[in-house]
């Protein structure tokens, strides 16, 4: 019940902020849907990236659960914890609806390898253990990032700058256990809202076998 | 015993620190004026110790007749402070860097997640949950303000307990 009262107080919160925000950056676009699902889902290709443990995480990893896959990097300090709490708020909330098999696992894709690769344990263990991360070689994370129609890049002002920012997608891309990408979220990731979007279409959803 | 002496203690200090509140504002002579800026609900978002930055929040009230621009922002704890924007443009996210930011007379202007914080990076020791931050905010017309940030792991799950002020938790 109090998981309950925090995932609604919360997703409240990061609404007004999404508002105020909006309103602050005069050249941001009015926020498109919330959820879109994909007409046409298409097959994740193959990858083979690490998870912070540095065990191999590849295609067929992908398969047999469902999966969040947040785009992000481990020094960004104020947009990747909220969204990695919302999305941990989802989840409980699932727990209500959905079957724990049925709950999507959340995989935060860091694109960011030389600065997240080395520390992406500890980031992760420091928000909740388990989540999973990955990365691994520029290409190989360029090809998941091209199958999820996704975007990033790496602002360096100069060669030797080291406090760059990040670029990138900012929906999460659910995953279905055939290894098919069939919705984007798109921020704010209200819990309560997004719970209930993600149990109506994956109780929608038979995967036999 | 020792609890009464500790509790003495804690009265001295909180007594010290309501002083350092009256005397924070002073103009370049030094002579005292009315209060121009008020930051209220100042925290700084806890972070892993490797990732060597905190992102940093409060309100900030102008309490003047005239706009006040802030310029800059200082702290002993760090290496370096930005004043900063998150933002969402076309879908991508993205952070950006304010060289300064103007509020407008009787106006606040309020950093939150996902919008205005200060990037606070360097921290010369690791910033762990009951220490605080001290950062110093200078305004263009002379004025700065002394600011106490505690480290809380984040704002929501702290919002039962609010914070009025900066001095309320010490
Ligand atoms: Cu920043």
């Amino acid at each position: 019940m109090s998981i309950l009262v925090r995932a609604f107080s919360r997703g409240v919160f990061v609404s007004a902020l999404l508002a105020g925000q909006v309103m602050l950056a005069a050249e941001a676009i009015a926020a498109t849907d919330d959820y879109e699902r994909v007409k046409n889902p298409v097959a994740v290709k193959p990858f083979s990236l690490a998870d912070q443990n540095g065990a191999p995480f590849n295609l067929q990893s992908l398969k047999n659960h469902w999966s969040m896959i947040f785009i992000g990097f481990t020094t960004c300090p104020d947009v990747c914890p909220v969204t990695l709490g919302n999305l941990e708020a989802v989840r409980a909330e699932m727990g209500l609806r959905v079957s724990p098999e049925r709950i999507p696992r959340i995989i935060f894709l860091a694109v960011d390898p030389a600065r997240d690769v080395p520390v992406l344990k500890e980031y992760l263990g420091y928000f909740h253990p388990q989540y999973i991360g990955i990365s691994g070689e520029v290409n190989q994370i360029g090809s998941l990032i091209n199958s999820l129609n996704a975007f990033y890049r790496l602002d360096k002002k100069h060669t030797d700058d080291n406090d760059y920012d990040v670029l990138h997608t900012a929906y999460v891309s659910l995953i279905n256990p055939a290894g098919e990408m069939v919705a984007k979220l798109n921020p704010p990731f209200h819990p309560h809202k997004t719970a209930m979007y993600l149990s109506q279409l994956i109780s929608g959803v038979r995967f036999d076998d | 015993m020792i609890r009464i002496t500790r509790i003495a203690i804690s009265l001295l200090l909180l007594v010290q620190s309501i002083q350092l509140s009256a005397e924070q504002q002073v103009d370049p002579a030094g002579s005292p004026r009315p209060k121009v800026v008020e930051v209220a609900e100042a925290w700084v978002g806890l972070t892993p110790p490797t990732m060597a930055m905190n992102a940093g929040y409060f309100s900030l009230s102008n309490l003047s007749d005239n706009p006040i621009e802030l310029v800059s922002v200082t702290s002993p704890a760090y290496g370096s402070i930005e004043i900063h924007q998150s933002q969402l443009l076309n879908g991508i996210a993205s952070m950006r860097m304010l060289p300064t930011l103007t509020i407008q007379a009787h106006q606040q202007v309020q950093f939150e997640s996902g919008g205005l914080h200060l990037m606070m990076r360097k921290p010369i020791v690791a910033m762990s949950l009951g220490d605080s931050a001290v950062v110093q905010l200078h305004f263009k017309n002379g004025t700065s303000v002394h600011v106490e940030m505690p480290v809380l792991k984040s704002k929501s799950r702290d919002s039962h307990h609010e914070q009025h002020n900066h001095h309320q938790h010490h």
